[in-house]
């Protein structure tokens, strides 16, 4: 089992700790709920530090990273970000990630907590051309501040860092380390992850909570987390995400760039979508106070059509709430849920189920 | 953790109020606390018969789903319709508003042989540290 550097402080807060990625990490501190709400109304802090920290580097980093991953590199500039993947052969996701381009030869993928060997082994088995390859993961801690107010809180400590826009970011110092700032986060709020030598992750982190206290900020946990991100929309890999299934099928075709002429998976992505895609992944809220969870089949009448990749409570709705995989040809939106095999009715719903 | 003297308390954290031939069941304040914020309950109907360590309903947390389990057998006559509306009382006041049933004792029932099987508060508390 691995721990982050913040586990002693996490202890000290009443955190519950769950095993995630590998890692004993925080699953709740007050409760999934308050940590819930806090994001959405104020400001919360999450340890992340389990996420993976990739370096390529060298004179053909941007030419390999846009053979390795679909959506554009080349178009990034330096302090930008995006959302993309590791794809196979087949088109199927080994993960997804950000890249944020460092410099004209430098990129970091921040990747899964439970895919960073797997990832690493992948992009080392097609390294090509002049670069390294290091996983800076054991070095590196990530701490993210989301919420409405989490420009107030990130201000005093990184000086005008709401001036960033979306997936950009800055280098900033922090006790004489580096730290890369970035407006991301994984919750649809307006939030900031800061990248940052493990050294000092203790102190921004007593940092931004200092700053935040005015603001009612709170520590999250991964299981609030987890309700964040599933009344968003976002895939988990793992849940949405696997290595036999195409982003296609998960709404997430914007990502993939098929005006390049080359990256792995091009082909097989280009074929699925000339044959179109046989499941397509939806929302879907219930009609009563039943709660979805993983797996439950979905049905149309008296026939199985799909099946729950994620189900939980959403604290914003008051309700239970689905993300399914559901046979693409299927226009019905009222749908059941078997739940522990009684029959559920819930309504097929536009992602994400809160709109931002 | 709160453990009143005068339950019952079964292994798998329910308690039990005995009043005569009247059982009032829910879970405990140790089980409330591990599932962290309920916030969807489902009991059995009125009328049902239940033998002891028979399923009585299941408590939702965000993240997770358990069954209870009746910690003595009789039918239930009551069922709290607060706390199917409110199910967040089970993490604020697990022995009283949220009790969930009451039972009706089985008046041929072997209560006295399946009151064996229950904890009293001193060997509940110690059965839950040793599980932590």
């Amino acid at each position: 089992m691995h721990y982050t550097s913040l586990y002693e402080t996490h202890k000290k807060l009443g955190a519950r700790f769950m095993e995630f990625g590998g890692f004993e990490m925080p699953l709740q501190y007050t409760g999934i709920i308050d940590e819930h709400l806090s994001v959405r109304n104020r400001a919360g802090i999450f340890d992340v530090s389990h996420m993976g920290e990739i370096f390529i580097e060298g004179e053909d980093a941007e030419s390999f990273c846009e053979w390795l991953t679909p959506n554009h590199v080349s178009r990034l500039a330096e302090g930008q970000a995006e959302y993309t993947f590791l794809l196979n052969e087949r088109g199927g996701v080994i993960d997804d990630m950000i890249i944020y381009r460092l410099s004209g030869k430098s990129f970091m993928f921040c990747v899964n907590a439970s895919n960073t060997d797997k990832d690493f082994r992948w992009i080392v088995q097609n390294k090509r051309g002049n670069i390294s390859i290091d996983d800076m993961s054991q070095d590196i801690g990530m701490i993210s501040v989301q919420g409405p107010l989490s420009g107030r809180v990130a201000e005093p400590v990184f000086p005008s860092v709401s001036r960033l826009k979306r997936f950009s970011f800055d280098v900033r110092d922090f006790m004489n380390k580096q730290v890369y700032v970035s407006r991301t986060g994984y919750t649809g709020e307006d939030g900031y992850e800061c990248f940052v030598d493990k050294s000092v992750v203790v102190d921004l982190w007593n940092a931004l909570m200092d700053s935040g206290r005015t603001h009612g900020i709170k520590p999250v946990g991964l299981g609030a987390r987890d309700t964040l991100r599933a009344e968003m929309g976002y895939p988990l890999y793992g849940m949405e995400l696997s290595e036999t299934m195409t982003p296609l099928s998960a709404n997430l075709g914007w990502v993939i760039k098929m005006d390049k002429k080359s990256f792995i998976g091009r082909d097989a992505l280009a074929s699925a979508a000339r044959q179109g895609i046989s499941k397509r992944l939806v929302g879907i809220i219930m009609n009563g106070k039943s709660i979805p969870r993983h797996q439950n089949p979905v049905l149309l009448k008296d026939r199985v059509i799909g099946e729950v990749t994620t189900g939980t409570y959403s604290p914003s709705l008051s309700r239970g709430i689905a993300m399914a995989y559901i046979d693409n040809n299927i226009e019905a939106v009222d749908v059941g849920i078997d739940i522990r095999s009684i029959l559920h009715t819930g309504t097929i719903v536009q992602l994400p189920f809160i709109k931002k | 953790m709160q453990l009143p003297k005068d339950l019952k308390y079964t292994k798998e954290h329910e308690w039990a109020r005995i009043e005569g031939s009247t059982i009032t069941v829910g879970i405990t304040d140790y089980a409330q606390d591990k599932l962290g914020d309920i916030v969807f309950i489902e009991l059995g109907e009125t009328g049902t018969q239940l033998k002891q360590g028979d399923k009585l309903g299941t408590v939702e947390s965000v993240k997770s789903v358990s069954d209870v389990f009746t910690p003595l057998s009789g039918s239930i006559k009551e069922v709290n319709k607060e706390v199917i509306d409110h199910p967040e009382l089970i993490n604020k006041d697990p022995y009283n508003k949220a009790w969930m049933v009451r039972l009706s004792a089985d008046p041929k029932g072997s209560m006295n042989s399946e009151m064996a099987k229950l904890l009293d508060a001193d060997a509940y508390e110690k059965y839950c540290k040793e599980a932590d």
